[in-house]
């Protein structure tokens, strides 16, 4: 006797042809958590660039040869009014336009 | 949040006529008539892009223009955009279109304008040589950008925050931004309420999410300066609406203290912990004991901001347009990532997208507040796609990824911007010279 399977070639269907009741899943569930962090690979991979062939900063410390003192970068906000200033008060809610005018804010919200 | 409809619809309105003027003068367009209005003649409108449909993505069958309420009493018609080769378009996308509108109901368009960029900012030349060689000696700018979330998945114990500040402590960068989130509301133990940290007798002790920036963020920027020989490294710090302890609002003030210097808790098991601050005062009282003659070095900036470095102008936000407009727009024929940081330049805002995802708690009111004031040299926007540096109409727009991906490591950018030739900045101080950023910087993305 011969199964459907050798008269018909290769079957689409990978069915076995056994009672649903007797299947076994063999599915490996991984009970390990991964590789963490520490054992990632790749560290320091370049994943993007742009004009990467100009140099980079180079690294010279206090004492080395070639070090000339600089004066720290200076990183300045005040000329650019679109940020949101320091000054934020929480509103009582109920959107009264008076309480909020008089608040010395820069943005003021009220939440409900 | 409290915004009423006719606070929304008035800045909604606001910022359509507004760029409409900008657009009108900047392309001279002329002939330009109100979205709606029937013509047999070829017409030039301005609108807002909106979804036919309430729900869902917008396709090319469901892309509707809306007026402005003075001139087309907020009229929406329907846009085909069939006979047009390439476009791009997302809801609440400001939009110049040239077509046919015999109707009044539906509009083919023939051309499209996705909005106009701001200018550029100029200096002075004389400036310039002042800053980048009377200053720097001609050395190029080091800037690093990473994002959070700053800890794996499985734990707060932030390693790789702890490695970025080994690379930033071996190569010195002159300034490192960090946008949040800090103490990512979506980390598992922060959803769960299950932050414990240990105290000196090895119990467990619940923590603020305050606490957790202030242990862990502030004391590892402390222990930065702390360490190792003197460092000219400045901070600057980016909120997100995803931190924890941060007001849950776009546009985002900067971290602050709630309580100035914080005040000393008092009470039974939680003696001696300092609450209501950040921390971040304590970091710069380390420098000042080790450099007495500093200047400021952590920099709370809103959220977004713009801001500059010596001549550079960056923008910076942590809200992650680049995946809102990705996942809502329709297109055809695009370089998908560089059109969705177009946009954003194009749009003169850091958040052009009306509606916003639920995620995202817009304050129109305060839309002039994510509005672009000038178009940045430097654009830093941190997404969840894959990372990229790349120039867009003159501008370095960067996606540095996050720095933590899951339970292992994701990516930070460093950015090196070289000075001007000199010969370009000598003569006529007084000579206002475009910036060209991105001829002259370095942009690596790298793994951590």
């Amino acid at each position: 006797m011969s199964s459907p399977d050798a008269s018909n070639g290769p079957s689409k269907s990978s069915k076995p042809n056994v009672p649903s009741s007797s299947v076994v899943s063999t599915a490996r569930i991984s009970t390990s958590p991964g590789p963490g962090y520490e054992d990632r690979k790749n560290a320091g991979q370049i994943v993007a660039h742009l004009n990467a062939t100009l140099t980079e900063k180079p690294v010279v410390k206090e004492g080395d040869i070639g070090y000339a003192p600089m004066e720290p970068v200076e990183i300045d906000q005040k000329d650019f009014k679109c940020n949101v200033g320091k000054k934020y008060r929480w509103g009582g809610g109920g959107g009264d336009e008076d309480r909020r005018t008089e608040a010395t804010t820069v943005v003021c919200m009220n939440y409900h | 949040m409290f915004t009423t409809l006719p606070e929304r619809a008035r800045a909604l309105d606001l910022r359509l006529t507004s760029m409409s003027t900008t657009m009108q003068s900047k392309y001279s367009m002329t002939n330009v008539s109100s979205v709606g209005v029937p013509c047999t003649e070829e017409v030039q409108v301005v609108g807002r892009i909106c979804n036919e449909a309430h729900e869902g993505r917008i396709n090319k069958t469901s892309v509707m223009l809306e007026g402005d309420r003075g001139g087309a009493g907020g009229q929406r018609i329907e846009l085909d955009l069939a006979p047009l080769k390439t476009y791009s378009v997302f809801p609440g996308q400001i939009v110049g279109v040239q077509g046919l509108n015999p109707s009044g109901r539906k509009m083919v368009a023939k051309r499209i304008c996705e909005g106009a960029p701001l200018d550029k900012v100029k200096s002075k030349a004389g400036e310039l040589m002042k800053m980048q060689y009377d200053q720097r000696n001609g050395q190029p700018l080091s800037v690093f950008a990473a994002a959070g979330p700053f800890t794996t998945s499985s734990d707060l114990d932030y390693a790789p925050l702890v490695d970025l500040l080994a690379v930033c402590q071996r190569l010195q960068p002159d300034v490192v931004i960090l946008t949040g989130p800090f103490v990512d509301a979506n980390h598992a133990m922060c959803r769960d309420g299950d932050v414990n940290f240990e105290d000196e007798d090895g119990n467990d002790v619940p923590v603020s999410y305050e606490t957790v920036f202030q242990e862990r963020i502030s004391r590892m920027i402390e222990e930065f300066f702390d360490e190792g020989q003197a460092c000219p490294t400045q901070f600057v710090l980016v909120p997100s609406l995803e931190d924890a302890f941060h007001d849950n609002v776009f546009p985002q003030p900067p971290f602050q203290d709630r309580v100035e210097g914080g005040i000393v808790m008092d009470i039974p098991g939680g003696e001696g912990i300092k609450v209501g601050t950040l921390g971040l005062e304590e970091v710069e009282q380390v420098v000042k004991e080790k450099q007495p003659q500093t200047h400021k070095r952590v920099h709370c900036v809103s959220n977004p901001a713009t801001f500059k470095i010596n001549d550079v102008v960056f923008g910076v936000t942590s809200i992650d347009p680049i995946l809102a407009l990705n996942t809502n727009q329709a297109s055809i024929n695009i370089n998908r990532m560089e059109r969705m940081a177009q946009h954003l330049l194009t749009q003169q805002s850091y958040y052009p997208i009306f509606p916003a995802p639920k995620s995202a708690n817009l304050d129109l009111r305060h839309i002039d507040k994510f509005s672009m004031e000038v178009t940045p040299d430097v654009l830093i926007v941190p997404s969840k796609l894959a990372p990229f540096a790349k120039d867009v109409v003159g501008t370095v727009v960067v996606n540095p990824t996050t720095l933590a991906k899951g339970n292992t490591g994701g990516a930070y950018a460093s950015i090196t911007i070289h000075p001007i030739k000199r010969e370009e900045l000598e003569g006529d101080g007084e000579i206002e010279i475009e910036h060209k950023v991105a001829e002259r910087a370095r942009v690596v993305v790298q793994k951590i």
